[in-house]
């Protein structure tokens, strides 16, 4: 099982309050898809208004693999005076 | 010269280019200095009509019933709308589920609650601009003025009106039923700061308060909108993104992309404001009531009243160093006074306000809260300036305390290759020591200071983007070379993809040619924003060219009857490697001109996801003297180093780093939104709201230091953005100086300064 | 309210226009004129983007009513260069990277060359004092200032009035 490190407003808005989970997955898409089912809203944000790093590297390739013993980080994206589109 | 390959670029420092890194003009050089270049007011459509907009005089107002019936019957009116022309909020959440162009909407135009002076209510479309401002006139809004929320601490207090009635603060902590002004939390702790703080040799504290900045852009929000009865639309204006103004509207108004064609004009300066749509959506409603395209402009009140400036806010710090100067523990407690709607830069203040270090220990909070001013928006490096602006002055106060000199205690502390960031991920090859060395050895640095003058030096850093960009590479039958690529070209950009190309392909600089092509002409490029251009959009370019190098290298094979792995290509031409044809070569023209003999014409697109940036620091160093009987602050030396990565075009990275500078000296002496008591801007003009002209500053020394990024071809990071972090404390730190006391309150404009002086 | 017919003289060229009286220069080159070179950055007189030529003198557009133009010579940044001809000036720029987004350009353009035109050598401070009154928020000034006297420079050696 992946583990998933989660910012705390992110925690206590989506996922209860737990800032540690344990997920099943062996890609992003698979991790992003079983987060959402802890924590309906998540993949709207995905990609939006956060950021995930695999093992201390940010990745927006979804097809990256991750490993059973693979750490996780979600991060607050921030806006850069990019803003989203 | 050989094209780059895919692999982890230059050496740094060691790599030579033919033309990377030299200075020539850029292409779209002639138009601007003749007057011909076409900004987004300057554009003319046959047939249109000409827009305005309604704006609530109030600070906070319940908008109880908006009567258009004599607007519209005005002879020469061809469209009135007002907020309830815009899709409802459950249409809006739906098409975004994150939220944001429900906030774009109710910003472009109020509905129930007019929450800012300057707020859009209502807008028309008539056959000139006086039919316009006469129907204006003719709109009646009955107003149940609300009492406004115009500080932090109003919008904190208990018995403070609501500003979104219902709103709860998403992820607050603890969690919490209440509706509140407070729009959102952010956080990161590391360590125990508690305790580091308790063993430091000495400790540092401060309140710091800043008010809100406008990016102050010469050229006023303008653009035209068509949308025919076919579903099909177009827009024309100026942006930082066509295809941020295509997502928005199109996602807004519910317009499939393909049928929404927004045509990038030339932009006159945006700074991270113009990375959203204001107008747009309402020409888009009034063009189509109308049936005729529709142009819409905000006039210099409008762009400070309603656009969208940075925040302003309070920021407390505590800061711990030991005997040695090691920075031990910092406390960093933020509110942002965010404006009529969310925004989230607090969540990058607090990342990047200690970016340049490594520190062991740290609690950093920050909220945002909602006040009755236009929803603030994106500036140079959002949140950074405000965050960093204190930890720079306490880290000065520090050395003081201590006897160090200011850059070896930044030295001391400064975070290297591998170190971890506040979000606990490694740093890659960020060039923060060099930089910080470069300054220190900077002649400025030692040289004696005249009289009355001090020095203050500041370090800041910004953690840059990638992302999505695309390109298009076509050759032209005689061999030149089109480039087009979908990045506004802000400050030169076009001049870098051009140079990029030319490398890559092995050509002069002048056979290459770059447009930047409308949302129909190139595939999707995010921003002109983020610090992301040069590296993003230039890594489309390049590899779009390695795929046109790929397809010459076939056509010569062809010709050769090789096969293209015995196919070089180097110098602009291909040489055959084998066979009865060794040895020669085929220049990038005499392909050309067979391109269709030999499959067809020759071009190749370049998509990427750019990954692998790198953060860049800036490190300013400003002398300054105070006049001690008015408080006037005049800058007499400033030098700007910053670690750029690679160079492209010198002149332009140069520009960024002068241009940014300006604005973090003009927001550190003289910048700030003025309001009144009933929540109006009193300074909404180039008269009052104070920029640095040409008089108020010296020669900005630009230091490009160059440790190259090995994830882009020619080494690049991003430089826009970190040059308005260091200068509000650079400055801050010389004035407080001169004045004998700890500056803590922006800006250090001549009454505040003066009354510093007299001990007031 | 019934329009006024003005008659005018634009970089050397006969021009004639109809505007409200209200209108100002601005208006009126930039609509019937068609000459869009000369920028409105905030409509008061206070950024120099509208700087244009009235008679010999520097001018904000903004704050002349296109009425005044009657009779008189006006001369926009479309008028600087001759023929294909870039002025010294602009060359300049161009040379030093002196312009960004290049919408304060025109202005401070023509207001540089009023300046070469009455001081041929003119010192940094004084350059820097003559083009207060055209706002730049991309450049920092530095590399504008440096393009002005390197183009001063030139127009001595011409020998050539700018």
């Amino acid at each position: 099982m992946a583990k998933v490190l989660l910012p705390r407003q992110l925690a206590v808005e989506l996922f209860g309050g737990r800032e540690e989970l344990d997920v099943a997955a062996t890609t992003l898409f698979g991790l992003i898809h079983a987060l959402e089912a802890l924590g309906p809203g998540f993949e709207a944000r995905a990609g939006h208004t956060v950021a995930i790093a695999v093992d201390g590297v940010m990745v927006d390739d979804w097809s990256t693999p991750v490993r059973a013993d693979s750490e996780v980080l979600v991060v607050m994206r921030v806006a850069g005076g990019a803003g989203r589109s | 010269m050989t094209a780059p390959d895919r692999q982890p670029g230059p050496a740094e420092g060691a790599r030579k280019y033919r033309i990377v890194g030299t200075r020539p003009v850029r292409p779209d050089g002639v138009d601007k200095v003749t007057g011909k270049a076409i900004y987004s007011a300057d554009f003319v459509a046959p047939g249109v009509l000409h827009g305005a907009i309604l704006r609530c005089p109030h600070a906070h107002a319940r908008i109880r019933s908006i009567d258009t019936a004599a607007a519209a019957a005005l002879p020469g009116v061809k469209a009135v709308i007002t907020g309830a022309d815009f899709p409802d909020d459950a249409t809006l959440l739906e098409r975004d589920r994150t939220g944001e162009m429900q906030i774009v909407a109710r910003h472009c135009m109020a509905l129930d609650k007019a929450l800012f002076d300057g707020h859009a209510v209502a807008a028309v479309a008539a056959a000139n601009p006086e039919i316009a401002r006469a129907a204006l006139a003719l709109i009646r809004v009955d107003y149940e003025v609300l009492r406004p929320v115009l500080t932090v601490a109003e919008a904190l207090a208990d018995d403070a009106p609501l500003i979104h009635e219902g709103h709860v603060a998403p992820g607050a902590d603890p969690a919490t039923a209440r509706p509140s002004n407070v729009a959102i939390v952010a956080g990161q702790q590391r360590g125990d700061v508690a305790r580091a703080l308790a063993e430091a040799a000495v400790v540092v504290e401060g309140r710091y308060v800043l008010a809100p900045v406008h990016q102050g852009y010469i050229e006023p929000h303008a653009c035209v909108a068509q949308w025919n009865a076919d579903g099909q639309a177009q827009i024309w204006a100026s942006s930082q993104g066509q295809f941020m103004i295509r997502g928005q509207v199109g996602t807004m108004l519910g317009i499939a992309l393909a049928d929404l064609r927004v045509v990038p004009l030339e932009i006159g300066g945006g700074f991270g404001a113009k990375t959203r749509v204001f107008l747009e959506p309402v020409a888009m409603l009034l063009a189509r009531q109308a049936g005729r395209p529709v142009r819409l402009t905000m006039n210099r009140e409008e762009v400070f009243r309603s656009g969208g400036p940075a925040p302003g806010g309070e920021v407390m710090v505590r800061m711990g160093a030991a005997a040695d100067g090691t920075i031990v523990g910092v406390e960093l407690d933020l509110v942002f006074a965010a404006g009529a709607f969310r925004q989230d830069d607090v969540g990058a203040a607090l990342s990047s306000a200690t970016l340049p270090y490594k520190i062991a220990n740290f609690d950093f909070r920050g909220r945002a809260v909602f006040t009755n001013m236009t929803k603030t928006h994106a500036y140079r490096a959002p949140g950074a300036p405000q965050a960093s602006f204190p930890v720079e002055s306490a880290i000065d106060e520090i050395a003081r305390r201590l006897g160090m000199d200011p850059l070896d205690l930044r030295l001391r502390n400064v975070a290297r290759p591998g170190d971890v960031n506040y979000h606990g991920l490694p740093l890659g090859e960020v060039g923060f020591a060099e930089a910080l060395e470069a300054a220190r050895s900077h002649p400025h640095w030692s040289a004696p200071l005249g009289e009355g003058e001090a020095r203050g030096v500041a370090a800041g850093a910004w953690g840059n983007y990638g992302g999505p960009s695309s390109a298009e590479v076509a050759v032209a039958e005689d061999g030149t070379v089109l480039v087009t690529e979908g990045s506004p070209d802000i400050g030169g950009s076009r001049a870098a993809m051009a140079m990029m190309a030319a490398e890559t392909l092995g050509v002069p600089y002048e056979r290459v040619r770059v447009v930047v092509g409308d949302t129909n002409a190139v595939g999707y490029t995010m921003l002109t924003a983020g610090s992301r251009t040069t590296f993003a959009t230039g890594k489309a370019v390049v590899a779009g060219a390695q795929a046109v190098i790929d397809q010459l290298r076939r056509r010569a094979a062809l010709a050769w009857d090789v096969e293209p792995a015995e196919v070089d290509w180097r110098d602009g031409a291909a040489w055959c490697g084998s066979g009865g044809n060794a040895g020669q070569s085929l220049t990038l023209a005499q392909l050309a001109a067979k391109a269709n003999f030999t499959g067809g014409p020759i071009a190749a697109s370049g998509t990427v996801n750019a990954q692998g940036w790198l953060p860049g620091i800036a490190v300013h160093i400003c002398d300054a003297k105070v006049d001690r009987e008015t408080g006037v602050t005049t800058i007499t030396r400033y030098t700007a180093v910053q670690d750029v990565g690679t160079a492209i075009h010198p002149d332009y990275v140069e520009g960024q780093i002068q241009g940014g500078a300006a604005q973090g000296i003009g927001w550190a002496l003289n910048e700030e939104y003025v309001f009144d008591a009933a929540g109006q801007m009193d300074n909404p003009g180039f008269l009052d709201y104070r920029m640095p002209v040409a008089s108020d500053l010296p020669l900005i020394e630009a230091v490009l230091v160059e440790k190259a990024n090995p994830n882009h071809p020619f080494g690049v990071k991003g430089v826009g953005e970190a040059p308005i972090i260091p200068p509000l404390a650079a400055v801050g730190n010389a004035v407080s100086r001169c004045v004998g006391r700890r500056m803590t309150r922006l800006p250090l404009s001549p009454p505040r300064v003066h009354a510093a002086l007299t001990g007031q | 309210m019934s329009r006024l017919h003005v008659s005018t003289t634009v970089n050397g060229d006969a021009q004639d226009f109809l505007c409200e009286p209200g209108a100002t220069l601005l208006d009126a080159l930039r609509g019937p004129l068609g000459l869009t070179g000369s920028k409105e950055g905030c409509g008061s007189g206070d950024c120099g983007a509208c700087t244009v030529m009235l008679d010999g003198e520097m001018v904000c557009a903004c704050l002349v009513l296109a009425a005044e133009a009657q009779g008189r010579r006006i001369g926009t940044i479309e008028g600087m260069a001759e023929g294909g001809a870039l002025h010294p000036l602009q060359q300049q720029f161009l040379a030093h990277g002196a312009l960004q987004c290049g919408f304060c350009t025109p202005g401070v353009l023509v207001a540089a060359k009023a300046l070469l035109e009455r001081d041929p050598d003119p010192t940094e401070t004084q350059v820097r004092y003559w083009l207060a009154g055209n706002l730049c928020r991309c450049t920092g000034y530095d590399k504008i200032i440096r393009a002005v006297m390197a183009a001063a420079a030139d127009l001595r050696q011409q020998g050539a009035p700018a």
